[in-house]
């Protein structure tokens, strides 16, 4: 696993409600734990520089939970880099979006030296609704965060839950006017027969307050759950999937959005295929891509027709039948499709594997890499306990030479394109002293164990990493488990 | 299972077979491809057929769930194995759960549930097609039953007679999308079956569970808690009163003997 141009990974911090924390009968409070860079101590952060838009934790929707338990509000349900890598948005199950922001270190000794995320902002993106036509609640949980490009002093993002795309603005505030004529200090209007004296207001300083508001609400849309959002290469436009259909929006209009793709059948009871993920191309910005429940991927081209609903291009492995199972179409449902950097290929993952497409090659992928082999002799179990069903995403590193994704036991796995090496981590509290390396694991499939392994059936389905994400130019990344957030450095930077 | 387990304690993955060895030989679980199909068949139709949660269930999964069961379905056909698609589906949809459309799923209800005429009638056809074997005969005795069938709920409509044996997991499939995409009629399903259940919950029909996987006569276990855990885990009264065993050792001549005996208490001979 060392040496020769590996990197070797080790622990930067963890972001998370710690269950100590969990008082009898109350849902915890949303403090964030992050390690001392001397490893000496835990201390805890206040969740936000500003109070407006802090959520006192007994009051969150949806906060009960048992004592011991997590809280089912803090699961942490997608994480996302911004552009330059600056900033970290995690959205949860709560509907609440938290956003890091790294500090440069304060001195050049300090660590880590490429220096920490802290809380920069919290805030409430969506509530619980309810449908009342249908009777059915509709989930705030916050599915996919997408970053707009930094156009001005103020951060951009894009949240969406299950059925409307919000744009949030997040805006910093430092300075405030003093020395007006007409109000006091305290804003008070002041008795103009007071005023005997002209003076100019001024800005004064002040301490930093982070502010979110949202922008735009993309409403009513879609009839399915959305599962997807994209922004497009045009900076003006995204689109937004879901099962059956994606729909193109502009960032500036809300009331109408284009129709793209639509699988609907006109007899539902003809559905043998939903989308579960789609993407634009990082740079042609008419071109884009979505996935399906029976392992296809459609690259599209909006300049052929207004609804995309024939593909351009194809990608589909052909399926290998020494391993037709009953489970075969379940495990071969796509997840996620991530685009690489360079926007020449594409990465696909479906329940057992992450595949490499080359866009010119639509016949087979390019490179397959086995996530958690050892799983196929388990599918009936897993399909009993709905592990199958799981959502793993995979991301790309900044030079689109290694990929990442999760798997079960809280591991997660990195594959090297070039060197053909592959290794599993796993993010667990035992392994949080800083710079303290990742020790590689190792799962035993059958015969003898042996020392450090861990065989199949310890294996811990309840703790999966569904979500990762990778800085874009560095070796920084994150990692969600549950509802801790681990962030990860390259050794060498530490 | 999930969910449920107290932090800390590691989660053991349920294994299905008993002898490691056997894992080296089979691609799937230790059991042998037809038991674990009718396992995976039966696990399937619970799944779909699961209470109706207050949050719309993910449409992928019961996509995924539903092709899975008709990939069963064709490959039963194919077979030619018929009595266990019956056996199945009685064992799954006879207390019309809460998310069953009408009808097509209704298959003959080996034992009656309601003593009437057309009950004795459908009972006399089945035992004829278990004999025969034929997927015509299938056909019209859905049919019979359609029309026997209380169909009084908004969503039920003609096409669905017409249909052939493809949709029965569709129209479970359907039924879950219309309930996600309109109808105040999925309170009508809903609470009919409800009253169908309390009508017949004393009736007890763990005699009546007709399995013929009988070449397996052998002790297969299947995983643990398989079923029950999940029959348990989306438990409704009809369930509960169900307590079907998955009696694998059960004789195909004992059943027989039981039909005859219901025939004669039904006809009064």
């Amino acid at each position: 696993m060392a040496g020769g141009g590996d990197i070797q990974w080790c622990f930067s911090q963890v972001k998370g409600t710690v269950e100590e924390d969990v008082t009898e009968g109350e849902a915890p409070p949303h403090h964030y734990l992050s390690v001392d860079p001397d490893g000496d101590s835990w201390e805890y952060e206040n969740g936000t520089r500003e109070t407006e838009h802090m959520l006192p934790g007994s009051e969150d929707v949806g906060s009960d939970c048992e004592d011991g338990d997590i809280c089912n509000a803090d699961i942490i349900s997608t994480v996302e880099f911004n552009q330059d890598g600056e900033l970290l948005a995690t959205g949860d199950k709560g509907g609440r979006v938290v956003i890091f922001k790294r500090e440069p270190p304060e001195t050049k000794q300090s660590l880590p030296r490429r220096g920490e995320y802290n809380v920069y902002s919290t805030f409430q993106s969506h509530e619980p609704e309810f449908d009342y036509l249908k009777s059915l609640e509709i989930e705030e949980k916050i599915n996919k965060i997408r970053w707009l490009p930094r156009q001005n002093a103020a951060y951009s993002l894009l949240s969406t839950n299950d059925k409307t795309v919000k744009l949030w603005k997040i805006t910093e505030r430092d300075k405030r006017p003093d020395g007006f004529n007409l109000k006091d200090d305290e804003g008070r209007i002041k008795n103009p027969n007071d005023i005997t004296a002209l003076r100019v207001p001024f800005f004064k300083p002040t301490e930093l307050i982070v502010e979110a508001s949202p922008r735009r609400v993309y409403a009513n849309a879609h009839t399915y759950h959305i599962n997807s959002i994209s922004l497009n290469s045009d900076h003006e436009t995204f689109l937004s999937g879901d099962d059956l259909r994606i729909n193109l929006w502009h960032l500036e209009i809300t009331d109408r959005s284009f129709n793209i793709v639509d699988i609907k059948p006109a007899n539902m009871e003809e559905l043998t295929e939903v989308i579960t993920a789609a993407e634009f191309h990082p740079s042609m910005c008419n071109v884009f891509v979505y996935s399906s429940s029976k392992g296809t991927i459609r690259l599209c081209d909006m300049r052929q027709r207004a609804l995309c609903d024939q593909h351009s291009k194809m990608f589909e492995e052909p399926e290998d039948p020494s391993n037709r199972s009953f489970f075969s179409e379940i495990i071969s449902s796509i997840s996620d499709v991530k685009f690489s950097h360079s926007g020449r290929y594409l990465i696909s993952r479906d329940y057992l594997s992450v595949k490499v497409w080359d866009l010119q090659m639509d016949s087979r992928p390019i490179e397959t890499y086995q996530v958690h082999e050892y799983l196929r002799s388990k599918l009936c179990s897993l399909y009993e306990n709905d592990c199958i069903f799981d959502k793993f995403e995979c991301a790309w590193n900044g030079t689109d030479s290694q990929i990442m994704t999760g798997s079960y036991n809280n591991f997660f796995r990195m594959f090297d394109r070039n060197t053909k090496r592959d290794l599993t981590l796993e993010a667990s509290r035992e392994n949080t002293k800083p710079k303290c390396i990742l020790k590689p694991r190792r799962v035993c499939t059958g015969g003898k164990r042996k020392k450090d392994e861990i065989s199949v059936d310890s294996l811990d389905f309840n703790k999966k990493i569904l979500h990762t994400a990778w800085h874009p130019t560095e070796n920084i990344i994150a990692v969600a488990a549950t509802n801790n957030l681990y962030i990860f450095q390259d050794k060498d930077k530490v | 299972m999930l969910g449920s387990e107290r932090r800390g304690t590691k989660r053991k993955l349920t294994t299905m077979a008993d002898d490691p060895d056997d894992l080296a030989d089979r691609k799937t679980s230790g059991l042998p491809y037809a038991a674990e199909r009718q396992s995976c068949f039966r696990i399937s139709l619970v799944k779909l057929q699961a209470a109706q949660r207050l949050i719309e269930p993910s449409l992928r999964r019961s996509v995924l769930i539903c092709n899975t069961l008709k990939h069963i379905e064709d490959e039963l056909r194919a077979e030619g194995n018929l009595g266990l698609l019956h056996s199945a589906y009685a064992f799954a949809t006879g207390n019309t759960p809460a998310c069953a459309p009408p009808t097509p799923i209704r298959q003959p209800e080996p034992m009656p549930l309601t003593l009437n005429e057309s009950a004795a009638e459908d009972i006399a056809s089945y035992i004829e097609d278990l004999n025969n074997d034929t997927v015509q005969k299938e056909e019209r005795r859905k049919t019979n039953k359609l029309e026997c069938a209380t169909v009084n709920q908004s969503t039920g409509s003609p096409e669905e007679t017409a249909k052939d044996h493809s949709p029965s997991c569709m129209t479970l499939t359907n039924a879950q999308l219309r309930i996600q995409s309109s109808s105040l009629g999925a309170n009508t399903v809903q609470s009919d079956s409800i009253n169908l259940d309390e009508i017949f919950s004393d009736l007890d029909n763990s005699l009546y569970d007709l399995d013929f996987l009988t070449p397996y006569t052998a002790n297969i276990k299947l995983t643990p808690l398989s079923e029950d855990d999940v029959s348990n885990s989306f438990s409704s009264a009809s369930f509960a009163t169900h307590q079907v065993t998955t009696n694998q050792t059960c004789r195909q001549t004992e059943e027989w003997n039981e039909l005859d005996h219901i025939m004669e208490v039904l006809v009064g001979m």
